[in-house]
Formats: C-alpha cells, structure tokens, sequence
C-alpha cells in the first residue's frame, strides 16, 4: 500500500474518531454545566425551606404576626423555585423528590394555617384549653416532621444533583481521556507508521544512495513493492544509470579532447617552431642583407662624393646637381638600412628582466635629448610612475624612441609640452608618454606601429617610420601592449604596458 | 509494539468476561419473622415472595399476626427474631422495660389512620364523636390517634365511651351497632367504610399524626447477629426498590400472600410511603406518644427514656448509609 494511502487512512479514522468524539464532548459540557445549574437550584431549595423552618420555629416562640407574613412569602419563593426545579430537573427520581417537597411543603402550610387558627381559639378558650394546648403541640410535633421530612429531601435532591455533578464530571474526564487517547494513538500509530518505514524501507534506500555517492555506479537499490519508497528506488537506479551512461561518455570525450590537446600542442610547437625558424631566417636574411647592402651603398656614396669633389669642373650643373641627387639618395638609402638593421636587432635580443625606475630613466633619457633640442622650449612633466619589471637597455630604448617622437612632433609649437605618467594595477603597470604636436587621424591608428610605416611627409619631418615598429617589438618581447590615442593637430598620447610577475 | 498492545487488550477483555467464582454454599440461616397482613408489613410480603431472603442466605418463618403489637410480642417472648411494628408498641415496650432496637422504619403513612362512624349514629362531623362509643385498640396507633383526632377537635377521652377492642374485632363491632365508631388503621378501616356504605363517615387527620412501621428485635439477638440483621435489611433493600419499580406487581404479589382483595389494596396503596430508613420521624413520634402515655397515665414511667438507646444505625448505615437521615 502506497504511504500517502496509510497516511490518508490513519488520518481519515483519526479525523472521523474526533468527528464522532466532539459532540459527546460538547454535550458532556452541556450536561456538566446543567447539572451545575442543578445543583445551584438544589441549593437555593435547600435554603428556602432552611428559612421556612426557621421562621416556623420563630411562631412557635413569638407567635407575631411579622413572622407568619414572612412565612407566607418564604412559601412563594419556594413555590417558584419548585417551578423552575420541575421544568429543569429531569431524573425521574428527582422529579419524585420535588413531587414529594411540594406536598411536604403544601402539608406543612396546611400545618401552620391551623396552628394560628388554633392559636386564635386559644386566645378565648377557658374550660378546654388545655385540650387546645395539646393541640398545639401535636401540630407543631407534625410540622416538626414536616421539618426533618423536607430537610431529608432537600438533602436527597443535593445529593443527587452532587452526584449528577460527579457522574458527568466522569463522564467528561472519560470522552477528555478518550479524546486525549485517539489524539496520543493516532499520534502513536503514526509515529510506529512511519519509524518502521524508515526502518524498513528508507534505510536500505539511504545505504542504496551512500553506495551510489560513493563512487560505485554498478550498485542497484532493491526495490521490492509499490510505494513511494520503491518508486524513488526506481528513480535512484534510473539516476545511476544515467549518471554512470554520462560519465562514461564524458570520460570518453575527456580522452578524445585529451588526445587532441596533445596533437594541438605537438602542432603548436611545430609550427611555432617553424614560425620562429623562419622569423629567424627573415631577420638573418633581413639583417645580412642590410649589412650586405651598406657596402655597395658606400661605395655609391663614396664615389659619388669623389666625383664631385674631383670631377665637379667636367661637370655642368645639371651634371652636378644630379650627382648630388645620387648622393643623397644613396645616404637615405644607408639610413634607411641602418633603421631596418636596427629593427632586426630587437627581433634578436633577450630580454633580460629586472626592476626599472621609471622616473630615472625617463630623466636620463631626456637628458639625452637636450642636444637635439637645442634652441626650442619644449617643457617636460614627469608624473608619478610605477617601477617597471624589464630588460633596462631595451625599455630605455623605448622611452627614448617615444620621447624623441614627441619632441619631434610638438616642434611646430612654439610651447611644447610632453608629459609622461604612468599607473598600475596587480597585474601590470601602464605607462604613457603625452604632447600637444601635430597629433593624427585615430582611422590610421592601425598603422602607427608598422615597418616604415609614416602618416606625414619626409620633408614635414624626419625619420624612416621604424622607431614605433621597434617600440611594438621591444613591448611584445616583454610579452606587454602598446597603443595610441590622437587627434589631428591637438596631440597624441602613446601608451605601453608591462607586465608583473614574468620571467 | 501495537500487537502487543492489541494482545493485552485481549486478554483483559477475556478476564472481565470470566465468571465469579460461586460463593460457598452455606446452609440458609433460620429466622422468624413475625408480620402482619396489613399493608405496613408489604416490603416484608415482598421479600419473602421474591426469594430477596434466601438471595441473602435467610431462610425466613413468617410468623403472621394481625397487628403489629401482637408481632411484636412475638419477639419478646422470643419467639420470632423481627417484628413489624408501629411506633406506639414499641413505646409501651420500652416504657416496659423491653430491651428492643428498631433496626429500621419500612413505612410511614399520614393517611392509614381514620375513624370510621355512622352517620345514623349521629355522626356527620368529629365534632359529633363528643359522648359516643368508640371502639380502639389499646397500646396501638389506634389508641393514640383517637386521642389526637379528639384533641384536634376540641375534645378529651372523658367525653367520649372508649371501647377496648382487637382490630379484628372492630368491623363485628360496627356492624353489630356495640360501637358508634372506630378508631382503626387498613384494612379494617376500609372494609368497615365499603360495609357501612353511605351510612359511614370517615375522619383523616394527615396534619395531626404521621404513623410509622418499623422492624423491631431483641437488643441481645441484634448484637449476636449482625449479619444476619444486615442480610434482613438487605433483602428488605431489595423488596423497597422493587416496590418503587413495578408497583402493581407488587399489589398482586400482596394479594396472593395475604388472600386479600386486589381491589382493596389498590385503593389503599398510595396512603403507604415504603421506605428503609432510620430518620427523626420515628423519634418524634416515639416522644409524642410517650408525653401522652405519661399524661394519661397509661405508663408508670413519668420521665422520658432516651430513645436514641433503642434505634439501631450500624446495621442500616452499613447496609445504606443514606438511609440514615439521623445522626449524621
């Protein structure tokens, strides 16, 4: 049987038994609350003839006319509580009682009437009235008894109506204890109910599940049954087996993108190989051939300079002014090599990492400068900087190469300012070099960086267009960023990052 | 856990079905009883034809009488263990000296007592009774209750011809014309009424006098045999109750033991109150009555015994407790 169905039925008998229970309930209140009321009436009737007594007893003294007034209206209130009593006593017994107190009381009335009846002829009598006397005393003997009979029945009907009192008291302590008893079985059955589940059914499914968890995807949970319990052991194993299909297809492909790690990797080394042998093979052929062109170049050079120091007479003007066009040509072609050779050199170095100070070498750097500027104003700001992790010789030519830009581009304005700052975060350390020159368009920002590349004319200003080409590689070496920010005629901003924690 | 609970339930169920084990058998014990056919002695009737005295292991001899006094001479004289007797016998006794207890009152009746008259006799109202002879049973509640209905109506005895008679003799009387009257209790008092017919008149003062019936032994026999006394009262108990629930066949019972007219005791049962109690009502009366032997001279005692010495509580109270409405 399902759980929820055992549930449900100890539930439901539960329920009806408190349905069934709380009306007995209520109506042992009820009845206990009558038999109160009861037992009040049975009081206030006790009390009634209590005083009737007392005032008879009072006649026998005084015989005062108060007291037979008080008599009567004793007998009233008696009368109506015997009415009330009638219609609220329900007992057959009790009925018998009342039925007897009423005529006990009409007899003792009839009683008394006679007593002040004879009391008014015992007033006149002279011969009889001893006879009269006697009289009086036997009525009053009776009333006596009347008396004792009443106070007898009075305390039969406090008695009974003590003992309805108790009787439903019992009667309510027993359906509170059954009701407190159904609550605590209920309670109790359902407790056993569900221990001896856990025993019996969720235990071996915990142990199934801790297996499971454990590592051993071959265990099964025995699942016999068709409660809640088999179909979560159903769930369970239908879980393992899933689990156990998955992991075994991810260890499957685990293995593949292992495999093709390690092919990707031999290719990486491979070609990064053969990338660096023919980077290597383009820098030797670049630098020889550099080297091997300066030789015809200055022989060029040289014997151009001879002609015309030697054979300027045989020469028109024409002769010589193109004599000096070969010159020249000849000695920007030899820059041109120096450059190229210059920047197959950094492709080359080691870079050899250690702290710099920034601050320092900027300083240095601009010192070496001076010569060069020699008839301009053009004002530094060195800002704060954060020390630098490289190769010193390198990133001073980097400084230098950026310093030596900018003061070449701000040397249109008459107040050329170049700061350079820098900042850093854990990972590395940014450094800038500002001026207010001639800036450029950011479109051809992609270009700044390129082999010769120049976004102005030669004869606006100098240079072959290497000195950003080396800044790019001497950064890559030092496996950091470069880039730059501009704007035509307002200034350019290059800047370069560093890397920590490098070796 | 819960069969085991199931289990006990079981097996507790079983025992309280169980039988009790039969009592020992013992022999009934012999006891006589000295009753009368009146009404009064019904509870006595009543135990008897129901067995309630052999149920207590009583096997009682009835030993009948006509009236009470006679029965309780019985006792006396040792020759019955109980007695039914109204209260006025038992007065003379004690005033006698007779060491007796009232184990318990098994009736009282306020109605029972009457005179019964002629009207060709010149009697209409009990003012009339003034000169004329009246039959009563002397040492009975017929002697006192002519003495009461009298003063009741402003006379004495000295005005009036007393006639000493047996109960049983009091309806031969009337019909024969040697009485006027007759101061006499059922069932004569209604059998002399039916025989008179519309010449009879009959006086009730349920205000001036309340009777009572009570079983009476030997104070020796009580102290010796307090179970015994305790299973009478029993059965008695049992006679009360079965009284108070089946009435009429409690009048049929009547009438099959004392050969009387089913009719007769019809009329006359709601003039009974059967009840086994002991309450002042006995007392009352026993001082009542004993004022008046003293100032009528009909006991040699002048000062009044202590009643209290000659009723019996413990048999009742052990039996009852709530029968005893006195001394409490």
């Amino acid at each position: 049987m399902r759980i929820t169905t055992r549930l449900r039925i100890i539930s439901t008998v539960t329920a009806a038994a408190l349905v069934v229970l709380a009306p007995v309930l209520i109506w042992s209140f009820l009845e206990f609350k009558s038999a109160n009321n009861d037992d009040s009436l049975a009081d206030a009737i006790s009390a009634g003839f209590s005083e009737r007594t007392s005032f008879s007893g009072q006649y026998f003294l005084y015989r005062e006319g108060r007291i037979q007034a008080q008599w009567d209206k004793s007998n009233k209130a008696i009368d109506r509580l015997l009415r009330q009593a009638e219609v609220q006593f329900h007992s057959e017994k009790e009925r018998q009682v009342l039925e007897r107190l009423r005529r006990n009381m009409e007899g003792g009335a009839d009683i008394l009437n006679r007593i002040i009846k004879n009391n008014e002829v015992l007033k006149t009598a002279v011969g009889n009235r001893q006879v009269y006397e006697e009289l009086d005393k036997r009525l009053f003997s009776q009333l006596l008894l009347k008396n004792v009979a009443t106070r007898d029945m009075t305390t039969a009907l406090k008695d009974a109506s003590t003992r309805h009192i108790e009787k439903t008291y019992r009667y309510l302590t027993i359906v509170i204890g059954l009701f407190a008893f159904t609550l605590a079985l209920a309670t109790i059955l359902t407790s056993m109910q569900i221990g001896r589940l856990i025993r019996k059914r969720l235990t071996p499914l915990h142990d199934g599940a801790k297996i499971v968890a454990g590592g051993d995807l071959d265990h099964r949970i025995k699942c016999d049954g068709a409660d809640e319990f088999a179909e979560l052991a159903l769930s369970i194993n239908a879980m393992t087996d899933k689990l156990e299909a998955e992991i075994s297809a991810h260890k499957q492909a685990e293995e593949k993108i292992k495999e093709l790690n390690q092919n990707l990797e031999m290719r990486v080394i491979e070609r990064t190989a053969q990338l660096e042998a023919s980077g290597k093979d383009m820098e030797d052929f670049n630098y020889n051939i550099s080297h091997d062109l300066r030789a015809p170049l200055r022989a060029i050079d040289s014997f151009s300079r001879i002609l015309l120091e030697e054979y300027a007479v045989r020469l028109d003007d024409e002769g010589r002014r193109m004599l000096k066009v070969v010159g020249d040509n000849a000695r920007k072609m030899g820059q041109l090599i120096d450059d190229l050779l210059a920047f197959s050199r950094t492709g080359r170095i080691k870079v050899e990492r250690s702290a710099i100070n920034m601050k320092n070498l900027v300083a240095g750097v601009w010192e070496e400068l001076q010569p060069g500027m020699v008839g301009r104003d053009v004002r530094l700001d060195i800002r704060d900087m954060p020390p630098a992790e490289g190769d010193p010789a390198t990133i001073r030519q980097v400084v230098f190469n950026l310093l030596s830009n900018a003061v070449k581009f701000t040397q249109q304005r008459a107040d050329a300012r170049i700061e350079v700052g820098g900042h850093a975060d854990e990972h590395e350390a940014v450094y800038h070099v500002k001026d207010n020159g001639v800036g450029f368009d950011m479109q051809y920002a992609p270009k700044l960086f390129g082999v010769f590349q120049r976004l102005h004319g030669m004869d606006e200003f100098e240079g072959t267009g290497i000195g950003l080409a080396i800044v790019k590689r001497i950064i890559a070496k030092h496996d950091g960023r470069v880039w730059a920010e501009g704007k035509v005629n307002e200034g350019a901003t290059i800047y370069f990052a560093l890397p920590y924690g490098k070796k | 856990m819960w069969k085991l609970f199931a289990l006990l339930i079981f097996i507790t169920a079983l025992m309280g079905c169980q039988k009790t084990p039969p009592k020992n058998a013992e022999p009934p014990q012999k006891i006589t009883v000295a009753y009368t056919w009146q009404p009064q002695s019904t509870l006595v009737h009543i135990a008897a034809a129901k067995g309630y005295f052999t149920g207590e292991g009583l096997d009682a001899q009835p030993l009948m009488h006509t009236y009470g006094k006679a029965a309780l001479q019985s006792v006396t004289e040792n020759k019955a263990d109980f007695a039914t007797v109204a209260e006025t016998p038992v007065m003379f006794n004690v005033l006698k000296g007779e060491k007796i207890f009232v184990i318990a009152n098994i009736e009282a009746s306020s109605m029972n007592n009457a005179i019964v008259a002629r009207k060709s006799a010149g009697i209409a109202v009990p003012g009339d009774l003034k000169g004329k002879r009246i039959g009563f049973t002397p040492g009975t509640t017929s002697d006192f209750f002519l003495d009461s209905l009298l003063t009741a109506n402003g006379l004495t005895r000295h005005e009036i011809q007393p006639v000493a008679l047996k109960p049983e003799e009091m309806q031969d009387a009337m019909m024969a014309k040697k009485i006027d009257a007759a101061s006499v209790w059922n069932y004569p008092l209604t059998l002399i009424k039916r025989q008179l017919g519309p010449d009879g008149a009959i006086f009730y003062d349920r205000e001036i006098y309340t009777e009572t019936f009570n079983i009476a032994a030997q104070q020796d026999y009580v102290r010796k045999n307090p179970e015994t006394v305790k299973r009478f009262l029993r059965a008695l108990i049992k006679a009360e109750d079965f009284v108070a629930k089946n009435p009429d066949e409690a009048q049929a019972i009547m009438s099959a033991a004392t050969k009387i007219d089913k009719g007769l005791i019809h009329e006359v049962w709601n003039a009974f109150n059967y009840h086994v109690v002991q309450d002042q009502t006995l007392l009352i009366t026993l001082e009542d009555e004993t004022r008046w032997a003293m100032k009528n001279q009909l006991t040699e005692r002048t000062d009044m015994p202590d009643y209290l010495g000659y009723i019996h509580l413990d048999s009742l109270r052990a039996v009852k407790p709530e029968a005893i409405k006195m001394n409490r």
